[in-house]
């Protein structure tokens, strides 16, 4: 089955289907990155 | 293993085989073949590309690592979510625009045909032979802890990989690649609840971990900046980041996955979702190993992992010498056993002097420990000159078999045969198109039809499945398996990556620069592996790096080679 039409942005390109648009999925991303990063390091502080 | 673990093992793989031959019935052309029609949704393509970077090898060895080494394996992979976002931005879109079967096929429209020859060759090569890795890496710890004979295992995982890759093509490896995910997650997670409970009762959840903190097994973090550092904070995030974007960018096992997907949209979902939980994945497969080596301090250990060389030793001359070191590390492991319940006690009791004083024992016992397990080592390489002594490949594995519950032994080799067969598979379909594509199609067959391309994309996968048998019967003495696989990509992923970057991103640039350029790249990451010591994650540096720089400069007014770009770069 494929997907419906989606909405596209005024470049042209398809919305995600969360967030407003895809750089703000990109940012998700990138966020959750640094945000295990600092969680690592503070279990590592913390159980070293 | 008893019959419910056999049970177990055989529904789970007669289900992957007959599934994959089921999904991929339909394939009348190469779309259909190659590209699974273009049908997959987003968490097809994601659970498909996790689990062909999730060979068995990440299951068997990590947990290991995690054991001698620490968590901080981790950082490795900090590159990977940023490459998912670089990706989904530019790679996506415009190989979906091109309508390519291949990310080489880009390679041509861009530059020339030489240049995407060049890049599917480096592939071909470097694939052909991790693939036979995939396959050997769980055969030869299966092989050893078991029993089974190495030759029969390489052929049996071979072989169930080649029927449902060679019927089904890409919808067989997708569809398989979902539930093989699946399997896997469910084995790691029992793994873990299993570990946990296996802690003596006086020990609580929180007490292990910081006994694995004490003993410097979760270390996941490190911003000490060393070239010869293997896995640190800046490694992992820069050589990590080179390393991901050239193998989820230019590297078709991984390129054909999402190139599967419906849309531009569900196969960048895919690769963002594989960015977002990849991370924490390998967090949790880490911290397995570290929650073994805290059960470990609890229970008598061997001193050597591998039993076949542990038995080679006790039938040789030196096997007096291995027992007084057996005798020895048992000692140790028990001295070290009551400084912990000291240290715990002391916890307990907030007595921090005394909690410093145990810790510093312990600390002490455990180099005593490590020493005595490097001089059984040294025993183990007299005895068989062939060996490398290095049992980290067989620390999880002992440890599933010997304290794991029956059925669960089961779904844990379940999930090794899973993950091997997942990334097998998905090799093996990128070597076949690879090989049909941009090699028999673009020089010998260029006018054949799709039924007659389909026929022959299905002989490739066999006879690469075959070759793949073939090597993983020679391949030995690799140290870490997972750190042997790493480091044979990154001996060519820099400079495929070079080759792309400039693609997409320098339009001054023509195919013959690129082609000499790649070549002074490849042999620049040659000459570090051959000649410094420099970790095998800056290879992607150097070798990407040394690609655009010497691509660039051949194209400099006096040095120009090749046409300039065609108007395709995003």
């Amino acid at each position: 089955m494929r997907e419906p039409e989606r909405p596209t942005t005024p470049e042209g390109e398809e919305q995600p289907p969360i967030g407003r648009s895809w750089r703000v999925l990109y940012a998700i991303v990138i966020g959750n990155l640094a945000l295990l990063i600092l969680l690592f390091y503070a279990f590592t502080r913390a159980f070293s | 293993m008893r019959s419910y673990d056999w049970l177990v093992l055989v529904a789970s793989l007669l289900f992957i085989v007959v599934y994959g031959v089921w999904k991929g019935r339909r394939n009348r052309d190469l779309d259909g073949y190659i590209l699974g029609d273009r049908s997959m949704r987003w968490y097809t393509v994601a659970f498909s590309i996790m689990a062909t970077q999730a060979s068995a090898i990440t299951f068997i060895s990590t947990p290991g690592q995690a054991y001698v080494d620490g968590m901080r394996f981790v950082q490795f992979y900090f590159g990977l979510p940023l490459a998912m976002v670089v990706l989904s931005i530019t790679a996506v879109p415009l190989y979906r625009r091109l309508k390519v079967y291949t990310a080489y096929e880009y390679l041509e429209h861009r530059f020339d045909v030489k240049v995407r020859s060049l890049a599917a060759i480096l592939f071909l090569v470097q694939r052909g032979l991790a693939c036979g890795l995939t396959i050997y890496a769980p055969a030869v710890v299966l092989s050893v802890l078991l029993g089974w004979n190495l030759h029969v295992t390489n052929l049996v995982i071979g072989a169930l990989v080649i029927v449902y890759t060679a019927a089904g093509g890409t919808k067989a490896v997708s569809h398989t690649n979902f539930w093989q995910m699946v399997i896997i997650l469910g084995g790691l997670l029992t793994t873990l609840a299993i570990a946990v409970a296996l802690l003596p009762e006086s020990v609580s959840f929180t007490e292990a971990v910081h006994v694995a903190g004490r003993m410097g097994r979760l270390n996941a973090i490190d911003f000490s900046f060393d070239w010869n550092n293997r896995y640190n904070f800046w490694s992992g995030i820069i050589g990590g980041f080179f390393l991901a974007l050239s193998y989820f960018g230019t590297d078709q096992s991984q390129v054909g996955r999402y190139l599967s997907g419906q849309s531009v949209t569900q196969s960048r979902l895919g690769l963002l979702f594989n960015g977002m939980v990849k991370v924490p994945m390998q967090f949790v497969i880490l911290f397995v190993g570290a929650m073994v080596f805290v059960v470990h301090q609890f229970h008598e250990t061997p001193i050597h992992f591998n039993p076949v060389e542990t038995r080679r030793v006790e039938a040789s001359l030196l096997a007096g010498e291995f027992r007084v070191l057996q005798a020895e590390h048992d000692a140790l492991t028990e001295a070290k056993r009551a400084e912990i319940e000291a240290l715990l006690e002391a916890r307990r009791a907030g007595d921090r002097a005394a909690e410093a004083s145990a810790a510093t024992s312990i600390d002490s016992i455990h180099a005593q420990v490590l020493d005595v397990r490097l001089q059984a080592r040294d025993i183990v390489r007299q005895v068989n000159p062939g060996s490398d002594g290095n049992d980290v490949n067989y620390i999880f594995l002992s440890f599933v078999l010997a304290s794991l519950p029956v059925g669960v032994i089961g779904l844990v080799l379940a999930m090794i045969f899973a993950a091997s067969m997942s990334s097998t598979a998905s090799e093996l379909n990128a070597l076949a198109s690879t090989t049909i594509v941009d090699i028999y199609r673009r020089f010998w067959k260029r006018a054949r039809s799709d039924q007659h391309l389909v026929v022959v994309s299905k002989l490739a996968t066999v006879i690469w499945g075959a070759l793949a048998i073939l090597f993983a019967e020679y391949a030995n003495r690799l140290g870490s398996l997972v750190e042997a696989v790493n480091i044979l990509g990154s001996l060519f992923y820099g400079t495929i990556l070079g080759i792309f970057l400039l693609a997409f991103y320098v339009k001054r640039v023509g195919g013959t620069a690129v082609f000499l350029g790649a070549l002074a790249g490849e042999i620049a990451v040659v000459f570090c592996f051959v000649a410094t010591d420099i970790s095998f994650l800056w290879y992607n540096v150097v070798g990407c790096l040394g690609t655009i720089a010497c691509a660039i400069m051949f194209s400099l007014p006096g040095g120009r080679r090749g046409r300039p770009a065609r108007s395709v770069t995003s």
